[in-house]
């Protein structure tokens, strides 16, 4: 039993790594991550098994805390990432998460936003154009062999009073926070 | 508020690392490192509490996830959409992880309501570091306020309580109360339900200071899910109190 128990752990870290890799495809990211945590806690399970029979039957019981260990250090990255990468798979997997549309998470009618008051912020507005810009030159194919054209030359600097402040973007939306 | 902490960086995926998640972790460490402890001072087996722990904790993350889905079934009146939103709620991992906690312990050998017992104060220490969590990941925020203690979350003009410390608070306290192992244990499980019925009615008073109303209310200016909840428990932790002395009259009668 502890053998099988540090088994689980080893498989646990392996999920772990897979479900970090696989954050970006849908439902086999929420597989992986939340399986690993699964894995490990069953490998702690079976670890406290393990000392039990161990002590019952008067047995050293070096395996079965070397089991426990192993399943709670990869119990770590397992929850980290669980409730990381996988609850955002998990998101965008059941299309609760509809960044395209308006920046806003939408769970369903009814819903407010659940990552703080004020952290979905309205869809953000491009930034008018400036009358007075220079025309960039287009972006070079990276085998272009022309030679690149000269940049123009730098614009007289504007009183204050006449210059534009850029216009700010808000920050990107944050995943919906997971507890109630 | 600081959703994500840093970024881990793995042969060049680069994954953002969340407070939530890195609390909830911390969390649930401590609480299973203080329950195996308290439970080995109340002479019950290592092995058997680490398996039970382990049980628990994946029985209450069950329940809280079920919780949160009936909730949003009741709410939206689709149990597909329920069941694929995901989310957790305490209450449903606070009834989850007793189920399991108590089934695990049945199995394995352990006194039930000693077992139970033993869950104190590693639940209220566990829970006030997941909702050091909560603050820190945006949800679960406080009504607004003109406080001079109130936070200010992005994007907001306006104050709020900082609701997840006003129960971390609490469960400090409860933790401290039920540090002892000796305070309110005449009876086996008397721990566990004077528990229930303190935290239910903290949580039914702050609930009143909570500003997300995503968590739905069964009518508009009513109570709040987690208000109906701690009702419920409250009632069914004073009837489990109330059979605990009656119990405990008849063995004396006997």
């Amino acid at each position: 039993m502890a053998l099988v128990s540090i088994l689980l752990s080893v498989l646990a870290l392996i999920c772990t790594a897979v479900g970090v890799l696989t954050t970006p495809i849908p439902v086999l990211g929420v597989v992986f991550s939340f399986g690993a945590a699964g894995i490990a806690l069953g490998g702690i399970l079976l670890a406290g098994r393990a000392e039990t029979r161990a002590k019952d039957a008067g047995q050293p019981r070096d395996i079965s805390r070397i089991a426990l260990v192993l399943n709670v250090i990869a119990l770590v990255p397992a929850l980290l990432v669980a409730l990381t990468c996988g609850l955002c798979n998990a998101l965008c997997s059941t299309g609760n998460m509809q960044l395209q549309k308006d920046f806003r998470f939408n769970v369903g009618p009814g819903f407010g936003p659940d990552a703080g008051p004020g952290a979905l912020p309205p869809p953000p507005r491009a930034a008018p154009p400036d009358p007075g810009a220079e025309p960039q030159p287009a972006p070079r194919a990276p085998g272009d062999p022309r030679p690149p054209e000269p940049s123009p030359p730098p614009r007289p600097a504007q009183p204050a009073e006449q210059r534009q402040e850029p216009t700010r973007l808000p920050p990107p939306p944050l995943p919906a926070g997971p507890g109630k | 508020m600081h959703p994500v902490l840093t970024t881990l960086e793995l042969h060049g995926v680069s994954r953002p690392l969340g407070s939530y998640g890195l609390l909830l972790t911390a969390a649930l460490l401590a609480g299973g490192w203080l329950f195996v402890f308290q439970g080995q001072r109340a002479g019950l087996e290592r092995g058997a509490l680490i398996s039970s722990a382990a049980g628990a904790v994946m029985a209450g993350f069950c329940g809280a996830y079920l919780c949160s889905a009936l909730v949003l079934w009741v709410q939206l009146g689709s149990l597909r959409a329920a069941l694929s939103a995901p989310g957790i709620v305490f209450y449903g991992g606070l009834i989850g992880g007793t189920a399991g906690l108590a089934a695990c312990a049945r199995r394995f050998g352990l006194p039930v309501l000693a077992t139970l017992d033993a869950a104190l104060p590693a639940v209220p220490v566990a829970h006030a570091i997941g909702r050091v969590g909560c603050l820190l990941g945006g949800c679960c925020y406080g009504a607004e306020t003109e406080l001079p203690w109130g936070v200010h979350y992005p994007l907001e003009h306006v104050a709020r309580h900082p609701w997840p410390l006003y129960e971390a608070a609490a469960l400090l306290a409860l933790a401290a109360l039920f540090w002892s192992p000796t305070r309110f244990s005449e009876r086996t499980g008397q721990r566990a339900t004077s528990y229930v019925i303190l935290y239910a009615t903290l949580r039914a008073a702050l609930e009143t200071l909570r500003g997300d109303r995503v968590r739905g209310l069964l009518w508009d200016g009513g109570p709040s899910t987690s208000q109906v909840l701690s009702f419920a428990l409250l009632l069914g932790a004073i009837a489990g109190l109330w059979r605990l002395r009656q119990g405990c009259a008849v063995r004396a009668a006997g």
